[in-house]
């Protein structure tokens, strides 16, 4: 860069600062986006360093490119990386300017009228439930030492734990897109549970007001002192419609000594048209760490949505007689595309993982599980299931299953199976015949099918979660 | 490593098109070198880094004039058809228990001088999905090609020995053998792997086999002998209608051996099974990579392999099957289980689906552990030493394999090849 285009770029960022309501990030990568980035969340010095850091790595990683679902190359310079929420303005004014497909899964699934404008972006005066909803939930968490605010503030408010735990579970050396993240990263959540401290309701990004304008690169970091509990939801429950090409979130979970995580999410992003046209690009990374001992991580997944979903919740098992376990449901109808599945990677003695994946691909979908299982010389005793099965619908849909399975130790036990079936005439027949049409059928017996992924989520999405299953393969059988 | 690829080159000059093959096909092994573990289907087997470690000048091996081979080393009370190769070279066959007017045999040298015999297996020399094969194409000078025609069936099972002697130490030995079965016949082949005097080699070879409608190919690969060699086989199959090809691999022998069964279904009803078993110890490494390809309707595949390892010994299995979406009604098995009895072992698998037809019947499973400690205290409760009763499970854990073996001769001769070799091993 030429002398004086850095003086002009010294003015810019100072520019930007005045109005974030309106002025977004310049179009493109570059350093002086990451430092417009931090500026404008206030960071401290230490945190620019470190997203510089990150980005000067990022200069010298590629892509990877081992994935099954192929897409277009993705030009890095011709996206924002900061877009301040959308001004009053420009979102609809009332349901009627909604696209009335998307209310018609709305009344699907259930949706209160309320919750329903929220979703579809439109301005929400402050009457709205959930604000004063979150907010006394908010009271409660702080009187138990519960640390749960964007991870912008957090930055502010608690640098020591950030600095202590924000990367160590993914370094921003990690892949490219994990760095990518580092770098540019927006807004996300950040949890810390105090020692002994059992997390009294289910945490969520549905509580947070900003939740449903955050950007396309989140940062989550969930802490989980000693003995302590936390259940935490992600996602959005409906679908959101999302000009936003690439979706690149990093999650890092720790658990330290008896603690225990659960992550759930319900993934729902605009998967594309028909014609397998627009869509995101669901590449995140989600990693935890079970340092201490007799700790737990568990991720629950359902993902319905997106155009390609890239990604692959692991559990670093460190401390002895930890637990990873893994379910996940991944529906992929249209053009979808999926490779997801998980890493279990057992460092510790006795510890245990349990994996449980069933994939459903309809139309002319591609759905992958894609997994890990790694067991070092150190990890005396270690024991791992998994079970991943697949269900085809139609015949221009493939479902494929790539697992790795590596043992350095003779006291391990490993098993695994895998499955691929269709779903029968006969089973059909048999519920058409007690009076359920094809539709219905089809969802009864996709859901006895992910039974057991669905009993693992929280009360509050399993209703949700079953709908959605049925929703997102309307008009794939028949 | 310094492969002196011209001067190999000019001493095998023959037709032209087979000379642009060479040096096309040595130009692309230039290109990528040997395999590393950046590549997807090596993860598991540095080649490059066992060559650097293990061979410190290796050499090409360009054909010797010793046709003489050890006699005593042909396997004995056991009534066969031979075929043999000397360090890879085409020596001698012999079909006394056969028609002999129903079997073509040629040495592939006289084919490769050949214009029009040739041209037959010219497209053999074309795929390049790995460097080990582009070396194959470049330095392959002989070999076998073997034509059974239709309705004939072989009444004694039929050996090819490969030998190797000490005119083979460091040298890489590439040959190509081909076999094709016309419809109707059936044969049931052996490949046996025998080295003199323990001297370290590298073998990359590429069979090719063409099982037309309703003919039988079984083929067992004998690695029993523990010896110094590093091998690569690569295996190609087109299986026809309704015909079925049966692969047993004995692989307890060499220090390196990386087997790869590429089988492809091409029409109506054909079959293939692929059993094996691995039993290593010392600081052996075996892979054996399988990729079952359904490319038609009602087609069947069945994988089985077991393996034990000891001391810091490396096992790996990489199973796949793929289903077209042409290949409805498919049925497909794969299971792979594994004992590691010392700390210092590994095994690795990756058993792999990948499917897009829905009407399909697919599933694999994949099991890693040690021997069971109830069925120890079972035994010894019995009164047998600790020693016995690990022996005697990993016997019976090996040998429900060698029961699925179908020729019942075969089925004696490697039963014995295997209890031989387990009274050696420390269990």
């Amino acid at each position: 860069m030429k002398q004086q285009e850095i003086e002009k770029a010294k003015e810019y960022k100072y520019g930007f600062t005045t109005d974030i309501e309106s002025i977004r990030a310049p179009k493109g990568l570059n350093e002086d986006v990451v430092r417009f980035i931090s500026n404008i969340k206030k960071e401290p010095e230490w945190m620019l360093k470190w997203r510089l850091k990150a980005f000067s790595r990022l200069k010298n990683l590629k892509e990877p490119d081992w994935q099954k679902p192929k897409f277009p190359k993705i030009d890095y310079q011709d996206l924002y990386y900061y877009s301040a929420p959308k001004s009053v303005t420009d979102t609809p004014k009332s349901l009627d300017e909604v696209d009335p497909k998307l209310i018609e899964t709305y009344k699907k699934l259930g949706i209160p009228l309320q919750e329903q404008k929220k979703l579809s972006g439109i301005a929400v005066d402050a009457v709205f439930d959930s604000v004063s909803v979150a907010t006394t939930f908010k009271g409660e968490l702080t009187k138990k030492g519960i640390i749960f605010c964007p991870i912008s503030e957090a930055i502010r408010n608690h640098p020591d734990l950030v600095k202590k735990y924000l990367g160590s579970v993914i370094p921003i050396t990690d892949h490219y897109f994990a760095t990518l993240n580092s770098a540019v990263f927006t807004d996300g959540s950040f949890v810390y549970i105090p020692e002994g401290v059992r997390c009294p309701m289910e945490l969520s990004t549905y509580f947070r007001i900003n939740a449903s304008e955050t950007g396309q690169f989140e940062r989550t970091l969930i802490i989980a002192d000693k003995g302590s509990y936390v259940s935490y939801l992600e996602g959005c429950t409906a679908p959101m419609r999302d000009e936003n090409q690439l979706h690149a979130a990093n999650v890092e979970l720790v658990a330290l000594d008896d603690a225990e995580i659960k992550y759930s999410t319900v993934q729902n992003w605009y998967p594309g048209d028909k014609d397998g046209k627009g869509g995101i690009y669901n590449f995140v990374t989600k990693r935890g760490a079970c340092r201490g001992k007799n700790s737990k991580i568990s991720w629950t997944q359902v993902e319905t949505g997106s155009a390609i979903t890239w990604k692959y919740p692991s559990c670093i098992l460190q401390g002895d007689n930890s637990v990873g376990e893994f379910y996940s449901i991944a529906i992929t109808n249209n053009h979808q595309k999926a490779d997801t599945g998980t890493k279990m990677i057992h460092l510790g003695k006795n510890t245990k993982s349990k994996i449980i994946s069933k994939g459903i691909s309809a139309g002319f979908a591609d759905n992958t599980y894609r997994g890990l299982v790694k067991i070092t010389s150190k990890a005396n005793n270690a024991r791992n299931y998994t079970q991943c099965d697949s269900l085809l619908m139609g015949n221009e849909c493939g479902a494929h299953t790539i697992p790795y399975i590596e043992n350095k130790n003779s006291t391990a036990n490993i098993e695994h199976e895998a499955t691929t079936s269709k779903i029968s005439d006969e089973q059909l027949f048999y519920c058409n015949q007690r009076g359920l049409n094809q539709e219905e059928a089809v969802s009864l017996i996709v859901n006895g099918f992910c039974k057991e992924v669905l009993q693992q989520l929280p009360m509050e999405f399993a209703v949700e979660a079953q709908k959605l299953v049925g929703i997102s393969l309307e008009g794939s059988v028949g | 490593m310094n492969l002196k690829f011209e001067e190999f080159q000019k001493s095998n000059l023959g037709l032209k098109e087979l000379d642009n093959i060479r040096i096309k096909s040595f130009k692309k092994f230039e290109i990528q070198g040997f395999p590393t573990k950046k590549q997807e289907h090596w993860k598991y087997t540095d080649l490059k880094n066992i060559i650097t470690n293990n061979f410190q000048n290796l050499q090409i091996f360009n054909g010797s004039k010793n046709l003489v081979y050890n006699n005593k080393l042909i396997i004995k009370n056991f009534e066969h058809n031979k075929i043999i190769l000397l360090n890879g070279s085409f020596i001698e066959s012999s079909f006394i228990y056969e028609d002999e007017k129903k079997i073509i045999i040629k040495s592939l040298k006289s084919i490769l001088e050949n214009k029009n015999d040739f041209n037959k297996i010219k497209e053999y020399f074309d795929d390049d999905q790995n460097s080990m094969l582009s070396l194959n194409h470049a330095l392959t000078n002989d070999g076998v090609v073997l034509d059974i025609e239709n309705n004939y069936s072989f009444n004694k099972p039929l050996v090819v020995y490969n030998f190797f002697d000490k005119t083979a130490e460091n040298k890489i030995i590439n040959n190509k053998i081909f076999i094709s079965l016309g419809d109707k016949s059936n044969l049931c082949m052996i490949d046996f792997y025998r080295c003199e005097n323990n001297i370290k080699y590298f073998n990359n070879t590429i069979h090719n086999y063409t099982i037309k409608k309703n003919a039988t190919l079984k083929k067992y690969n004998i690695n029993d002998s523990l010896d110094n060699s590093y091998n690569y086989n690569s295996v190609k199959i087109k299986s026809y209608s309704n015909s079925v090809f049966e692969n047993f691999l004995l692989s307890l022998g060499p220090n390196l051996i990386k087997n790869e069964i590429h089988c492809n279904l091409l029409e109506n009803y054909s079959s293939c099974f692929i059993n094996g078993i691995m039993l290593l110890d010392g600081s052996q490494h075996h892979e054996l990579k399988t990729n079952v390809n359904h490319k038609y309707e009602n087609c069947k595949s069945s994988q089985l392999i077991k393996s034990v390892l000891l001391d810091k010994s490396n096992g790996t299995y990489q199973g796949k099957i793929y289903v077209d979406k042409k290949a409805q009604k498919t049925n497909g098995y794969q299971l792979s289980k594994a004992l590691i009895l010392s700390e210092n072992s590994a095994f690795n698998s990756k058993p792999e689906l990948e499917i897009y037809a829905d009407d399909v019947k697919c599933s694999h499973g994949s099991t890693t552990g040690n021997i069971d400690e109830n069925s120890i205290f079972y035994l010894m409760s019995r009164g047998l030493t600790k020693d016995q009763a690990n022996k005697m499970i990993v016997e019976g854990f090996l040998n429900e394999v060698i029961e699925t073996i179908t020729d019942p001769n075969v089925k004696i001769l490697i039963s014995s090849l295997f209890n031989e070799r387990i009274n050696k091993v420390n269990v």
